[in-house]
């Protein structure tokens, strides 16, 4: 390799690492940004925890219906064996 | 020209009118909020009353053998699960060290009190675990949900592994409590005691109660009445605290949020600490940033010290119903307070601290959310293993080993 040639690739290194860290600044400012916008809207999960009967619900169906595909595929499991 | 001056005239009048009833709506919220605050002031008062109701309950009731009714919790696994389960089935850790508070001014051992204390840590974390729960049918957002909860759990667990053998072996949080009642409750001219400005406010009606329990009812069932009423006077007034503060902080707690985004864990743990005294409420806290972990807008490294926080900051009402405590077990109730927050405090400092021990609550919430967003069941394994099966087996346990 010519010294011009490495020269060049260190040059292209140092300014994709430059590029590098003014991308990962943008993107730190992006969340930052986003976690100021989700506090404002924070009123609405102030209350999350006096709907634990409804959370339980959703639990509990989701549960059920599991527990019911895990029993069918068994049951046709069972079925198709010889 | 006539009718352009009457609608000018008009227009003007609208505005004056707009004004005024923006000045109306101005003034009734603010009567309303000043009534929500007068309210908030009596109801912390009614707080003070109930727990001194349990401390004089306890002496109506049994006098000077009160210590020998928590001989049946003398077990440090005993003292640990019924915090633990009082603190589950009541839904607020600061209830339950509020009636701890009273129940060591009306006779209940220190030494019982802490594994009691340690336990309704464990408690609290049921509701923000519940809290992740709703969010089951939506796949990523559950898992990043319930791993923001249950890093709690896993954080407090771990806390009690390491304390309660310590406590235990040494009696270390007993001792820095006892140091720090000693410098409120003092012997010295210049202690907090002679300041005491809460005894004449509680004194008169705490009397009157007791004149009144006792005019109605025979002993000892005037004192099991008091203790009672004031037990259900705790749950009550600390719940419609909670709510109200919820509305009138709401401003407040996202300044605090604001202030604490993109600053490093200490500010996390300090915002956690700050809102949980505005709103009265670890579980309100650590329900809060469970939606927020689940949306992705923040990250499990970056709630984590927000929930430690949360610990912190409920302590300030078991400090707070310490002081409704007059005669002599004062000391003792303000001692069990700071246990309270010396523990948490420690917990913190010990766990988080040290990176080792820092990424065990980490890790084993991201192992277990990915489990259970992968099978549902150890969702109810988990809730019935660490809440009711492994509490069951260490009081057998530790029974049959004679503790």
């Amino acid at each position: 390799m010519t010294d011009k040639t490495q020269k060049e690739l260190e040059t292209k290194i140092a300014r994709l690492e430059q590029y590098l860290v003014k991308l990962k600044a943008e993107l730190e400012k992006t969340r930052l940004q986003e976690q100021h916008e989700a506090i404002d809207q924070i009123d609405q999960y102030l209350n999350e925890d006096d709907n634990l009967v409804s959370d339980l619900e959703e639990f509990w169906n989701v549960l059920v219906s599991d527990m019911r595909e895990f029993f069918d595929r068994r049951k046709k499991h069972s079925q198709n064996r010889p | 020209m006539e009718s352009g001056g009457v609608i000018i005239s008009s227009g003007a009048e609208q505005v004056e009118s707009e004004k005024r009833s923006d000045g109306l709506v101005h003034i009734l919220a603010l009567l309303n909020r000043t009534r929500d605050w007068v309210l908030i002031a009596f109801l912390l008062y009614l707080l003070l009353v109930a727990v001194s109701m349990i401390g004089s309950g306890f002496n109506m009731a049994a006098g000077e053998n009160a210590k020998d009714l928590f001989n049946f919790a003398r077990n440090p696994i005993t003292g640990l699960v019924i915090g633990t389960v009082a603190t589950a089935l009541i839904q607020s850790s600061s209830t339950v060290t509020s009636i701890i508070v009273g129940l060591v001014a009306g006779g209940l051992p220190v030494v019982i009190a802490i594994p009691m204390v340690m336990g309704a840590n464990i408690g609290t974390t049921i509701t923000n675990t519940i809290v992740s729960l709703g969010h089951i049918r939506r796949g990523v957002e559950f898992r990043r949900a319930y791993a923001a909860a249950t890093i709690h759990d896993f954080f407090n667990l771990l806390s009690v592994i390491i304390f309660l053998p310590l406590e235990i072996q040494f009696g270390i949080l007993d001792k820095i409590g006892a140091y720090l009642s000693s410098l409120v409750y003092g012997g010295n001219s210049m202690s907090m005691k002679s300041f005491n400005f809460i005894k004449p406010l509680i004194q008169p009606v705490l009397k009157t109660i007791q004149e009144v329990a006792s005019g109605l009812l025979p002993h000892p069932l005037n004192g099991i009445v008091m203790i009672l009423l004031g037990v259900i006077t705790i749950i009550a007034v600390i719940t419609v605290i909670g709510r109200l503060l919820k509305v009138l902080m709401v401003g407040r707690v996202k300044k605090v949020f604001h202030w604490a985004v993109g600053r490093g864990p200490i500010s996390g743990i300090t915002s956690g600490t700050l809102l949980t005294i505005l709103v009265q409420s670890s579980s309100t806290t650590t329900s809060l940033i469970v939606p927020l972990a689940g949306n992705g807008v923040f990250t499990l490294r970056q709630v984590y010290p927000f929930t430690l926080g949360a610990n912190i900051g409920t302590c300030i009402t078991a400090l707070l119903a310490a002081t409704a405590i007059t005669g002599p077990t004062a000391g003792l109730a303000l001692q069990i307070a700071f246990v309270h927050l010396t523990y948490n405090v420690l917990g913190v400092v010990v766990i988080y601290s040290i990176p080792f021990l820092r990424n065990i609550p980490l890790r084993l919430a991201s192992t277990l959310a990915k489990a259970t967003s992968r099978n549902k069941f150890y969702a109810i394994a988990y809730i019935g293993v660490v809440f009711f099966l492994a509490p069951a087996i260490l009081i057998i346990g530790s029974n049959a080993l004679g503790w």
